[in-house]
């Protein structure tokens, strides 16, 4: 049986499969009823596609499809702070970890399932932090947008919130610390508080459980104690403002951002020429990757969870835009292929290694 | 039996949903749940925690605004309806809400829109 890696794709107005085959690219979708997707994830040990929705008249879901998207069912069940409590508003994230699937939203929250998101319970102990009266909402609102498991430690999780921090739990969510130490808050009198650091995209190595990579509003910063300590490696780059960030699944020190030009001056890739920046050395160095890219009046941008690496061997990179436009790498990101140029907005890539 | 009226974007999270049906309830609260046992997860479209009818969710009765305590009579007709939107960025004049909701009464009852364009409020989109 033969291994096919897909790309999920979140956007606007639905969810897609697509099938990057050399012999012509194939859309599947537009899935989730249209809905506005934030993030189409795959659980491996199900063999589901999830999908993190929002509407402003049907509120959050979450979506779900065991045969790869042929007939979907959603549910919300249990995605409440309780009746006294704000209504959860979107679903920004899920992530498959340990057996039990987790879902980040809005306003800032962690919920848990442990029926294949047919049910969720509240991880309550992340609202009870004692900095919690003091979250505000940035841009894109108050969001859980990151949630990073420890691979082998299930009782360990870190997770990235918009204009509040990365906090991290190490007794299953019951209790959590606040991890910002090192991060600037460039927008604040104080740039160096507790919370209120803008963390725009929390990611992990695959092999260096302790090393975090963060792509944040005011820089990107790598921390090597899990957390309790960041470095800024913005140096090198165009600029110190993106959102999306993935780290190579089997090169170590290799990452990848899509800085953008700054956020008030059109959030767009810089001068309009779209590239990518590859670090080989854990962000000493940055180089720009962009053949194949459009390189003049591309006046688009990437959003967090819009970039992905896949599993193959070489690994595959991927990345979509605000615009609906969906980029491929075959060689580490020295060159890129457009797959797919008229989809809607894109919020989220994902790959799904699937059985043929 | 009160006859119920249900939106074409709500059967896009059902899809084995039929938009007209009709119901022995005594309450819109009593609707909502008669709608969510034949399509699980429906009431949790309609309704945010409280429980209350979710914010750009309208519900009519007989033309009337309605919320979950309202009752429902045997000839009665009750209408759900989304509120009216579109595009991107700020919500549009008062004179394009006008437009659009007209052009929603080519599907529903005069009355229900007349009510909707009074005071249905307007999501926006980022």
């Amino acid at each position: 049986m033969t291994t096919k890696h897909m790309v999920l794709v979140g956007t606007r107005k639905g969810a897609f499969v697509v099938d990057p085959a050399a012999d012509g690219v194939r859309i599947g979708g537009p899935f989730c009823g249209t809905m506005a997707i934030q993030h189409l994830a795959w659980d491996p040990a199900q063999g589901t596609l999830l999908a993190a929705a929002g509407s402003p008249w049907f509120g959050p879901t979450v979506w779900r499809s065991t045969d790869r998207g042929a007939i979907w069912t959603q549910s919300s069940a249990g995605l409440t702070f309780g009746d006294d409590q704000p209504a959860v508003t979107r679903v920004w994230n899920i992530t498959a970890a340990h057996g039990a699937l987790f879902a980040g939203v809005e306003p800032a929250g962690l919920f848990r399932s442990l029926d294949g998101g047919a049910n969720w319970e509240h991880v309550a102990g992340l609202r009870e932090h004692p900095t919690t009266p003091d979250w505000q909402p940035g841009n894109g609102g108050l969001i859980l947008h990151s949630i990073v498991p420890h691979p082998t430690d299930s009782d360990r999780m870190w997770v990235g919130i918009s204009s509040v921090g990365t906090f991290h739990t190490r007794d299953g969510g019951r209790t959590w610390v606040a991890q910002n130490q090192g991060v600037r808050a460039c927008y604040l009198p104080d740039e160096h508080p507790e919370t209120g650091q803008c963390v725009h995209k929390l990611v992990r190595h695959p092999d260096r459980p302790e090393v975090l990579f963060q792509q944040n509003h005011c820089g990107v910063y790598r921390s090597d104690d899990g957390g309790g300590s960041w470095l800024e490696i913005t140096n090198g780059l165009p600029s110190e403002f993106g959102f999306p960030m993935v780290v190579h699944p089997r090169r170590p020190a290799t990452a990848y951002v899509i800085p953008l030009n700054g956020s008030d001056q059109g959030r767009y890739v810089p001068d309009g020429s779209m590239a990518v920046w590859r670090t080989t050395n854990d962000g000493a160095t940055w180089e720009r990757r962009s053949s194949g890219l459009p390189q003049a009046d591309a006046w688009v941008g990437v959003l967090r969870e819009a970039m992905a690496t896949d599993q193959g061997d070489p690994a595959s990179i991927y990345f979509g835009t605000s615009t609906g436009q969906l980029y491929a790498s075959h060689d580490d990101g020295d060159t890129w292929r457009l797959l797919a140029s008229h989809l809607p907005g894109i919020s989220s890539v994902e790959t799904a290694a699937m059985d043929g | 039996m009160a006859t119920v009226l249900l939106p074409r974007s709500l059967g896009e999270l059902f899809p084995d949903m039929t938009r007209h049906l009709d119901l022995d309830c005594d309450t819109i609260g009593a609707v909502i749940e008669q709608l969510d046992q034949r399509w699980p997860g429906m009431r949790d479209r309609l309704c945010e925690p409280g429980p209350r009818i979710r914010p750009f969710i309208n519900i009519f009765v007989d033309g009337q605004r309605a919320g979950l305590d309202t009752p429902v009579m045997t000839a009665s007709t009750v209408h759900v309806i989304p509120a009216v939107a579109g595009g991107c960025g700020p919500a549009p004049s008062v004179a394009g809400r006008v437009v659009s909701i007209e052009r929603a009464a080519v599907s529903i009852e005069r009355a229900a829109v007349s009510a909707a364009l009074r005071v249905a409020p307007r999501p926006g989109f980022r």
